[in-house]
């Protein structure tokens, strides 16, 4: 916190928060001394209000995601819970005046996270979206892996660059498998190892998909595939355990998990960076890896496709189911009616 | 860079498939022309930006027996579109290409060289909430309140027809242009707020509501018990005087304020509702002086079931905060 400074011309214009509104402590203590706020010459940049508490828009990328009950250690409990009855006032008055002023509001243009969050169609996935997610920017040439080389379109700034052409049709294809997979009721396994937003990106892609679909993102048990009678139990030997395919976020990571998948014969999909061998994967995404929203964009758009199979697959089984019910009810009516006929002939 | 023009001038959205590509090489050649058209369902090319939302009513018809025909154009059409067409002018290429407006209003509010843009930006929030509460009626919608803004009114206000004309005043008394607003704080207390020229309420230090130095306060409720019985007005404690959140000047608290919890008297002010006092909305069907014949005819198109509603919300939110009474005394 520092004093205002004496340049401040007009009194008229407090400097304010980071966050755009008054603390409200502050407010009631000017009777005896001078009012004092974080000076917002640094704009967006500034996220920390004197309680160290964050500014919750732009720069967060969950911003769909429901705020987390964490308690500093720093702050009372009185304090805290004014924090949150702020949080919250704030959170109604943006939510009370958003569709207000004009037809542009946050619902439909676009934020930055809504590559987490809002994944389009994979038909709908264009070059542009590819590349300002950084999905072209490979590793740095010193990690260059000869047998990537069919996918690099060039080398700048001493890395890699991707075709991203190819990119999106090694996507596409990638995308189609899975959805002709879970339109037969297959399984999907989403893999995002070691890395939080990797990990977060599986979960994310899972739920999405919602049945027929499972996640690991905290650690490969090792034989997991291979020996899992001796990891789980003699039973699980009689059942279907595989997943019918396995979506790597990060390969790179999980190539024990991979060995394994290859040799429990499940088809793999992977996002494949310029320093990793694209054959270790059946289907190979060329991509970067490392970058967050690139990362978030193709799980999300894999994990639309994948959605698109199983709402397919259940609308298949309902009309299945329907036509079972009237079979069965026809034939019903003709045994009765059988039954009713001999005697009045 | 064919793909993209040629789906701007068929303005279609449906895919496009490549015409004859740019230029055939070996194989081998990366520097080629995309093979894969970059189509997309989302429309390419300039981004609209802002424009006018739908009201509940036509904007050709008059409403009710407030504004005419032409009126409601001026205020509706005229001003709102206007502010939308400058505002987009200003925000063309800057970071705000992509926001809503109550997040232009929020982030503009703290930058001096966004001043342009937060003005236009607040007084076309501003304009828009006020629109969004009028419905075109010739009866008094009175009967649309609910019981529990009803009975909060006559708490702080008597009945609702002294709170009507408490309000009135305070527009009437306005010299210049600005927002009369019905707020509610933290508390839950209403009062009724005036923010001046582009004064916004998301953001209490641009509320440009009491001007620095001068003993003008938010008027708070003003009806209360020692007032109709002619009592003199209650002395604030010796201890600590009771100023205003902005530092201007002495708070007058009616009696039926909680006086455990003056010290956080007003430190929240959350809208209800609001009329626009502005020439442009009475200049046309009532003449220069019409001020006092538009704000009688005001009452007679608001929304009450619309301002019950915010009431509500807001009373959940008062009520749903964490009771913390500590020794701070905050609630």
């Amino acid at each position: 916190m520092r004093e205002p400074s004496s340049s401040v011309p007009n009194a008229y214009w407090r400097p304010i928060d980071a966050d755009g509104f008054h603390t409200a402590i502050q407010c009631f203590d000017i009777c005896n001394k001078v009012i004092t706020a974080v000076d917002n010459s640094f704009g967006l940049a500034t996220r920390e209000t004197q309680y160290g508490e964050g500014v919750e828009e732009a720069l967060d990328g969950n911003q769909e995601e429901e705020p987390s009950t964490f308690q500093p250690e720093d702050l009372s409990s009185a304090e805290w819970y004014h924090q949150v009855q702020e949080r919250i006032r704030r959170k109604q008055l943006r939510a009370m005046f958003e569709p207000l002023g004009s037809s542009q509001n946050r619902e439909n243009t676009f934020q930055a996270f809504h590559s987490l969050n809002r994944p389009v169609s994979s038909s709908e996935l264009t070059l542009s979206a590819l590349m300002a997610a950084g999905a072209h920017l490979g590793a740095h040439r010193s990690r260059s892996r000869p047998t990537f080389l069919p996918y690099v379109y060039g080398r700048r700034a001493n890395i890699d660059i991707i075709d991203l052409d190819q990119t999106l049709a090694m996507f596409r294809r990638a995308a189609n498998f899975l959805r002709l997979l879970t339109t037969k009721g297959g399984t999907v396994l989403w893999v995002g190892t070691e890395v939080d937003m990797v990990k977060r990106a599986a979960k994310k892609a899972s739920d999405r998909v919602g049945v027929h679909s499972f996640h690991i993102s905290d650690k490969w048990m090792r034989g997991i595939f291979t020996n899992a009678s001796a990891l789980i139990g003699p039973e699980v030997r009689e059942g279907d355990y595989l997943p019918d395919a396995a979506v790597f976020l990060n390969p790179r990571m999980n190539l024990g998990a991979l060995r394994e998948c290859h040799g429990a014969m499940v088809p793999t999909i992977g996002i494949i960076d310029s320093d990793t061998d694209p054959r270790i994967v059946t289907y190979a995404i060329p991509a970067n890896d490392e970058s967050p929203r690139a990362v978030e964009l193709i799980s999300g758009v894999l994990s639309v496709a994948a959605r698109e199979g199983v709402t397919e697959w259940q609308a298949i089984r309902a009309r299945e189911k329907a036509q079972k019910a009237r079979r069965v009810k026809e034939w019903e009516q003709r045994q009765a009616q059988q039954q009713m006929g001999p005697p009045e002939e | 860079m064919s793909a993209s023009l040629l789906r701007r001038a068929t303005g279609s959205l449906a895919p496009l498939l490549r015409s004859a590509p740019a230029s055939h090489t070996t194989a081998t050649c990366r520097h080629r022309a995309p093979r894969i058209p970059a189509f997309s369902h989302v429309r390419s090319g300039s981004r609209a930006l802002h424009g006018l939302t739908q009201l509940r009513y036509p904007t050709d018809e008059p409403l009710g027996e407030f504004w005419s025909r032409e009126q409601v154009r001026i205020v509706a059409v005229d001003y709102q579109e206007g502010l939308l067409l400058r505002l987009n002018d200003e925000i063309r290429g800057t970071e705000y290409e992509a926001k809503g407006i109550a997040d232009t209003v929020i982030e503009s509010a703290t930058k001096r060289e966004d001043a342009l843009i937060f003005n236009y930006a607040s007084q076309a929030l501003n304009n828009s909430f006020f629109l969004d509460s009028l419905v075109p009626t010739s009866v008094h919608l009175m009967h649309d309140i609910s019981a529990d803004l009803h009975k909060h009114l006559e708490e702080h206000y008597g009945n609702v027809q002294q709170f009507i004309s408490y309000m009135s005043a305070a527009a009437m008394g306005m010299v210049g242009s600005g927002w009369v607003w019905l707020v509610i704080d933290a508390q839950g207390r209403l009062a009724t707020v005036a923010t001046y020229g582009a004064g916004t309420m998301l953001i209490r230090a641009r509320a440009q509501a009491n001007p620095m130095g001068s003993r003008d306060l938010p008027l708070f409720g003003g009806a209360w018990e020692g007032e109709r019985a002619g009592a003199p007005r209650p002395l604030l404690p010796r201890r600590k005087a009771l100023r205003s959140p902005d530092g201007s000047g002495v708070v007058q608290l009616p009696l039926t304020a909680d006086a455990a919890n003056f010290k956080f008297f007003g430190q929240s002010l959350n809208p209800i509702m609001c009329i626009s006092v502005h020439e442009h909305a009475w200049l046309h069907d009532y003449g220069v002086w019409g001020k006092e014949e538009y704000l009688k005819r005001f009452w007679t198109v608001l929304d009450w079931d619309k301002v019950s509603r915010y009431h509500r919300k807001w009373l959940d939110v008062i009520q749903a905060a964490p009771a913390d009474t500590s020794k701070t005394g905050r609630s």
